[in-house]
């Protein structure tokens, strides 16, 4: 691949990097799960990347593969440690329940819970959500109408509230 | 309380950061690269290879086995080897290789390649055992027919491609209720879900 899309890849990697780990951190076990969902993730993009043409907004488009490449690993049930990819360039260090942060890590680790509890339609709007995507985008990426897409966040947020309510 | 929700999701704290070493990484990524399409091809070759070798073989008997009824079956189990060639083509065409399109889209996707493959799992026995086995018997019938191939012999060849046969059914009917039943049916439910 030529160096400009080299580029591109590294810049929009480095602009999204922490929004697309949280999106895998729900879709995943545990946090080594979530490094290897974000691999997988990353090898995806780079591997889509000559097709991507410049319809979509590069973040939008990355949401997209990282939903479905979420999708595809858990409907192919793939035990991670064993079949992905392992890149020794990314590190990603876990959440600790015992850091300086405490409480803000506890209503974290509650929240991606919550948010683990959901199906996967409702899990990958309201991700999207919450990375503050506008509900333009949101139906862009998922297929959906804005309306539908209005609908069903309200819907899911009630559903987190309750659940954080009871967690916290 | 929508603000709450969001700060709380967006507050990745510093024990929990992504860090890559840029150069590195490209070098990762193009060994990926390279590994994953050397592991799709890899699957797809192997049965390529196994029909293409089952063609010269069976077109080579039509010529120099002297029994008619297995050269009649050389020349069936030739056709249908070349057949399944381009049914494997046409299985791989089916496949959602772009991760780009959106999430309903690719379920779509998804849900028709699954479909395609348990339907060519539930109708195995027809093009798959059926053709071979039947192949394989008449091929086996030619010499018994002129004498050639008798006693004990003969029923061992004829009871191994039955009990092939009948081993290669219960297989693919297991793999196919196991693999792709329970995967069609979250499938199905997720689509449900999302067009609600």
């Amino acid at each position: 691949m030529d160096k400009e899309l080299e580029d591109i890849f590294l810049k929009a990697v480095e602009q999204n990097q922490q929004k697309l780990l949280r999106i895998c951190s729900v879709y995943a076990k545990d946090a080594s799960g979530t490094k290897d969902l974000f691999q997988e993730v990353l090898f995806n993009i780079w591997k889509s990347m000559p097709s991507f043409n410049g319809d979509a907004a590069i973040g939008t488009w990355m949401y997209r593969i990282t939903l479905n490449v979420c999708l595809r690993m858990r409907s192919k049930e793939i035990k991670l440690q064993k079949k992905t990819i392992r890149m020794d360039s990314i590190t990603i260090s876990n959440l600790k329940a015992d850091s300086p942060n405490h409480t803000q890590n506890d209503r974290l680790i509650a929240l991606r819970n919550c948010i683990k509890k959901l199906n996967e339609a409702d899990k990958a709007l309201i991700t999207l959500y919450l990375e503050e995507l506008p509900y333009k985008e949101i139906s862009s990426v998922l297929g959906l109408n804005e309306n539908t897409v209005a609908v069903k966040v309200k819907r899911i947020k009630t559903k987190l509230l309750n659940c954080l309510n009871q967690r916290l | 309380m929508d603000d709450e929700l969001i700060k709380i999701w967006q507050s990745s704290p510093e024990e929990e950061q992504v860090k890559f070493e840029k150069s590195r990484l490209m070098i990762d990524m193009q060994s990926s690269l390279d590994r994953f399409d050397k592991l799709l091809k890899y699957g797809i070759v192997i049965e390529q290879i196994a029909a293409l070798t089952v063609i010269p073989v069976f077109i080579f008997y039509i010529y120099f086995v002297p029994f008619m009824l297995s050269k009649i079956a050389s020349a069936f189990i030739a056709l249908w080897a070349i057949w399944h060639m381009f049914n494997l083509r046409r299985v791989k065409k089916g496949k959602p290789n772009s991760v780009s399109v959106n999430y309903l889209e690719y379920l779509y996707q998804t849900r028709t390649y699954l479909q395609m493959l348990k339907r060519m799992g539930d109708t195995a026995i027809y093009w798959y055992i059926l053709p071979c086995i039947l192949g394989c018997l008449l091929f086996t019938l030619g010499p018994i027919i002129e004498g050639v191939l008798t006693g004990l012999k003969m029923i061992m060849m004829l009871l191994f491609f039955i009990g092939v046969g009948v081993g290669a059914y219960f297989y693919i009917k297991w793999s196919t209720k196991k693999f792709y039943d329970k995967r069609l049916i979250k499938l199905d439910e997720l689509i449900k879900t999302m067009e609600e």
